[in-house]
């Protein structure tokens, strides 16, 4: 997080805050990018797109200064300052998270220090024996008041609260230090200190990493109302549709600019390709025509025609071949099969004591405590887990990974299971390591056979020698994915796979899991690659995992369903208060109940409540068939069906309770 | 659509808002315009070419208005020993220092400007939390950190008054009452417009004033010509 002033070095557009001219920026040998120019206006929305590994982070860190560009420049306008929000938020381990806040005014602090300082000398009868020092203090004093008025530095602490309050931090969260925040809940503290900063350039690489719907939704919603400019880096489709109004696509090693949102740039992106082919095509065509002439009169009587052809094929401005983009080339298999039953949970209660930190997911304070309704994991099913970020998500997949011991409960493995664990922050992988000797680490695999291998995930030439702590995140993902294949495992436990992966190779992890044989339990936040993989859903909730059959979109009609039941019969059993608030019991039919049913006879209601019964048998008889056949969506619709049944029986029987008094 | 009582709509009649009056007839106006049951203060706003964002395009200043505020004063003065007696023969209303420190800490405000000596400051540099936000905290620029309590003490109940540009860079200051004869007014108004003027920060680009307006509590605004407002002389 950084926020400076810079000098002025280029005043010619002021609507321009930032001019970035002629950006080239090398890593040893290898061109990342060259001939980068734009202009970020006051109040720009602008998205970075891009492949894994292009260059985006690092033309982010050219412009917050934290890299210095080979040739071009980056200049601010007068006073521009700049917010920036790394991939990885980095806190510091001792610091409470509202003292990590209040680090955004260390400037303040140290005028704060400095004033009382500068105020006891004041009361020295030695200094102010020397008139001309005393006024010096006297005058570097009233500088600094003044400073701090300017800053409204008075009333830090009170927005410090206001800020963390408003994003959803609790006072005990607020006094424990900012690394037990799980993932998500660091990324929103990152952006707090930015709020608090208040730059006019906001520079965010992947702000929605690790986010949960919750914060996502209110990540959008405060870029939207953001007063000044935004260059933000993502692979969320969704996301940069809703926030940005200008992209940028660095690959191949140049940046193009788009007018419009990612959905406009992608339409664009695609016509100035084939625009491009189809030009090339036509050039190759006929230099390649044009070739052939000359290759068949060059001696003959046509000579100086041939020569004259081959002058302006010697002057024809050649037109560059269309860049391809190469997409990840692999498949995920099970060494060998397992049992049918791969994991049961009985009476399995996760989590740690006291605000220890285990892993990435760690509550504060009381610890985390969470209980899981018994399951059992099928062969072939895609469980996805879902839940708010600092939950216990990652605290449950490295329970059931056997890496934290469970609170309560036992967690068995069936027969022949293989776990292949994926996790979150990468932690598997040796930084230090090439990706050679990482590959080969797991594998059988000569060099050879290792680059080879690496070059299904896109790594080529001498990519494949750089150590695995100079990649990007996307880059690592890869790496994780690479290492995950080789191990053949049976049972995949992938935690937030997606995040750093750019959209292409989503929709190939996707592909490759839905085709894969084995079984899968997962943890995203994209609710597209949910919907697509998930056969069924854990949700954690309030301290409680519970497990529904369908995918993401059937668990969210079922609960909007579930809600809608819950409040007919809050509004049931609050009639029923209010009859027995007035001297009657529960039982008691009310006098105004009795006069709504005035209109219907028992045996009405009795014929109704044989019909209904009738039908809730079919639908039960119904949902068995369905169960056995395993149609998962016929599953779905039974059972919304049951619960309205139900409902509606149960209405019956008070009213014909009513009636039968 | 504010709606505005009748008083007010036959004052606003007498003023031409496409106009702009030379301030000596704005003065004259504002004094046969008043309608109001009591004595009203008369206010010069200012809109100035600044960006108040900027810490060097900051405003602010004191001006002494000649013919006074026509208000009450409430001086509080931080001092200790021969300086809180000095301070008390000045006039100052409350004057003291641990005591005064921790009423104001618990919430007490009862005082409209804070005097206080540097060698006190370190105490005082405390009520930072409270003061600070209300623009009450001493200042060695304002003059209201200084040996010279005397002084000080007799300039802000004689008429010194303080003046900030705001967020949207205007200035607001109270020039007198409109009881003051319209000779008074006007030495007033020359002389906050003089001070302001001095007070013209070094990252100031362009024009620095950009519009003068004249008024006093409820009444319709006057725009001055701000050629002939800038050219009134002080004294």
């Amino acid at each position: 997080m950084l926020a400076r002033t810079r000098p002025v070095a280029y005043t010619e557009q002021c609507m321009s805050i930032a001019v970035i001219t002629d950006l080239s920026k090398y890593f040893g040998a290898e061109l990342i990018f060259s001939g980068v120019s734009f202009r970020i206006a006051a109040d720009d929305r602008i998205g970075l797109v891009g492949p894994n590994g292009a260059g985006k982070t690092t033309l982010l860190k050219l412009l917050v200064g934290e890299l210095r560009p080979d040739a071009g420049s980056v200049s601010y306008s007068q006073r521009a300052s700049v917010g920036y929000l790394p991939q990885i938020a980095s806190f510091h381990p001792d610091r409470t998270l509202y003292d990590e806040m209040l680090t955004v005014f260390a400037e303040i602090r140290e005028w704060e220090r400095e004033l009382a300082e500068l105020a006891a000398q004041l009361a020295d009868p030695e200094l102010m024996a020397r008139p001309d020092d005393y006024n010096d203090v006297l005058a570097r004093y009233a500088d600094l008041q003044e400073r701090m008025e300017h800053a409204d530095a008075y009333t830090i602490e009170p927005r410090t609260r206001r800020v963390l309050d408003g994003l959803g931090f609790t006072r005990e969260q607020q006094a424990s230090p900012a690394t037990y925040l799980s993932g998500g809940q660091q990324t929103r503290a990152a952006l707090g200190k930015l709020l608090l900063q208040e730059p006019e350039l906001l520079l965010l690489d992947e702000p929605t990493n690790h986010l949960d719907l919750a914060s996502l939704e209110w990540l959008e919603n405060y870029l939207n109302s953001w007063h000044g400019a935004v260059v933000v880096v993502s692979h969320d489709r969704y996301f940069l549709d809703r926030v940005t109004t200008r992209t940028i696509e660095v690959a191949h090693q140049r940046a193009e600019e788009y007018p419009g949102n990612y959905t406009r740039y992608v339409a664009m992106r695609a016509e100035r390709l084939a625009r491009w082919t189809k030009e090339y095509e036509q050039q190759q065509e006929h230099i390649a025509h044009t070739e052939d002439f000359i290759r068949r009169y060059k001696a003959g009587q046509r000579s100086k025609e041939a020569r004259g052809r081959q002058t302006l094929l010697d002057r024809l401005e050649r037109i560059e071949r269309p860049p391809e983009d190469g997409s990840l080339k692999f498949k995920l298999g099970a060494a060998i099969q397992s049992g049918q039953a791969v994991l049961t949970t009985d009476k399995l209660v996760i989590g740690y004591e006291h605000g220890r930190r285990q892993g990435d997911s760690v509550d504060v304070g009381a610890g985390l405590r969470v209980r899981m309704a018994d399951v059992e994991v099928r062969r072939g099913d895609r469980v996805g887990l879902l839940g708010p970020n600092g939950g216990g998500k990652t605290t449950l997949l490295r329970t059931l990974v056997g890496q934290i011991m469970p609170l309560e409960g036992r967690v068995t493995l069936g027969h022949n299971v293989q776990i292949g664990y994926y996790a979150q922050t990468h932690e598997g992988l040796n930084l230090r390591a090439t990706l050679v000797d990482e590959i080969r680490r797991v594998s059988h695999l000569s060099e050879e056979g290792a680059r080879g291998y690496l070059g299904r995930f896109l790594f080529t030439g001498d990519d494949v020698f750089k150590p695995i702590g100079a990649l990007s995140g996307g880059e690592r993902s890869r790496v994780a994915l690479a290492k995950l294949t080789l191990q053949g495992a049976n049972f995949l436990v992938l935690d937030e796979p997606t995040n750093h992966l750019d959209l292409p190779a989503r929709q190939v992890l996707e592909e490759i899991l839905s085709d894969y044989d084995g079984t899968i339990l997962f943890v995203s936040h994209d609710r597209y690659f949910v919907d697509a993989l998930a056969t069924k859903v854990w949700v954690l909730d309030d301290g409680r995992i519970t497990a529904h059959v369908g995918n993401y979109t059937t668990y969210r009609t079922r609960r909007a369903q579930a809600e809608a039941t819950a409040q007919a019969q809050a509004a049931r059993s609050e009639v029923a208060d209010t009859s027995a608030n007035n001297g009657h019991t529960a039982r008691q039919p009310t006098r105004s109940a009795k006069s709504g049913a005035q209109g219907r006879s028992v045996e009405r209601v009795e014929a109704e409540i044989a019909e209904a019964e009738a039908r809730l048998t079919q639908i039960e008889r119904d949902l068995a068939q369905a169960s056995a056949d395993a149609d998962l969506d016929r599953i779905a619709e039974l059972g919304s069906r049951h619960e309205q049944e139900r409902t509606r029986l149960e209405d019956l029987y008070s009213e014909w309770e009513v009636l039968a008094r | 659509m504010p709606q505005h009582g009748k008083k007010y709509l036959e004052a606003a009649k007498q003023v031409d808002p496409d106009k702009l009056y030379d301030p000596t007839e704005a003065v004259a106006l504002l004094k046969q315009m008043n309608f109001v049951k009591f004595d009203p203060t008369v206010e010069m706003h200012m809109k100035l070419g600044v960006d108040p964002r900027h810490a060097d395009q900051m405003v602010r200043g004191t001006a002494a208005l000649p013919a006074g505020t026509g208000k009450a004063v409430k001086v509080l003065v931080f001092a200790q020993g021969e300086k809180a007696t000095e301070a008390e023969s000045a006039g100052a209303d409350f004057v003291g220092l641990d005591d005064y420190i921790k009423q104001i800490n618990e919430g007490w405000l009862g005082f409209d400007v804070a005097i206080a000596t540097p060698d006190v400051m370190s105490k005082v540099a405390g009520l930072g939390r409270r003061l600070g936000p209300r623009g009450l905290m001493p200042n060695p620029k304002t003059g209201t950190v200084t040996f010279d309590v005397t002084r000080a003490v007799r300039e802000v109940k004689a008429g010194r008054v303080e003046f900030r540009v705001d967020k949207t860079s205007l200035i607001h200051m109270p020039i007198g009452k409109a009881s003051f004869s319209e000779d008074d007014i006007m030495r007033n108004l020359a002389s906050s417009i003089d001070a302001i003027v001095r007070a013209r920060p070094s990252g100031a680009k362009g024009q620095y004033v950009k519009s003068v307006v004249l008024c006093s509590t409820m009444s319709p605004s006057i725009r001055l010509d701000l050629a002939k407002a800038l050219e009134l002389k002080v004294g």
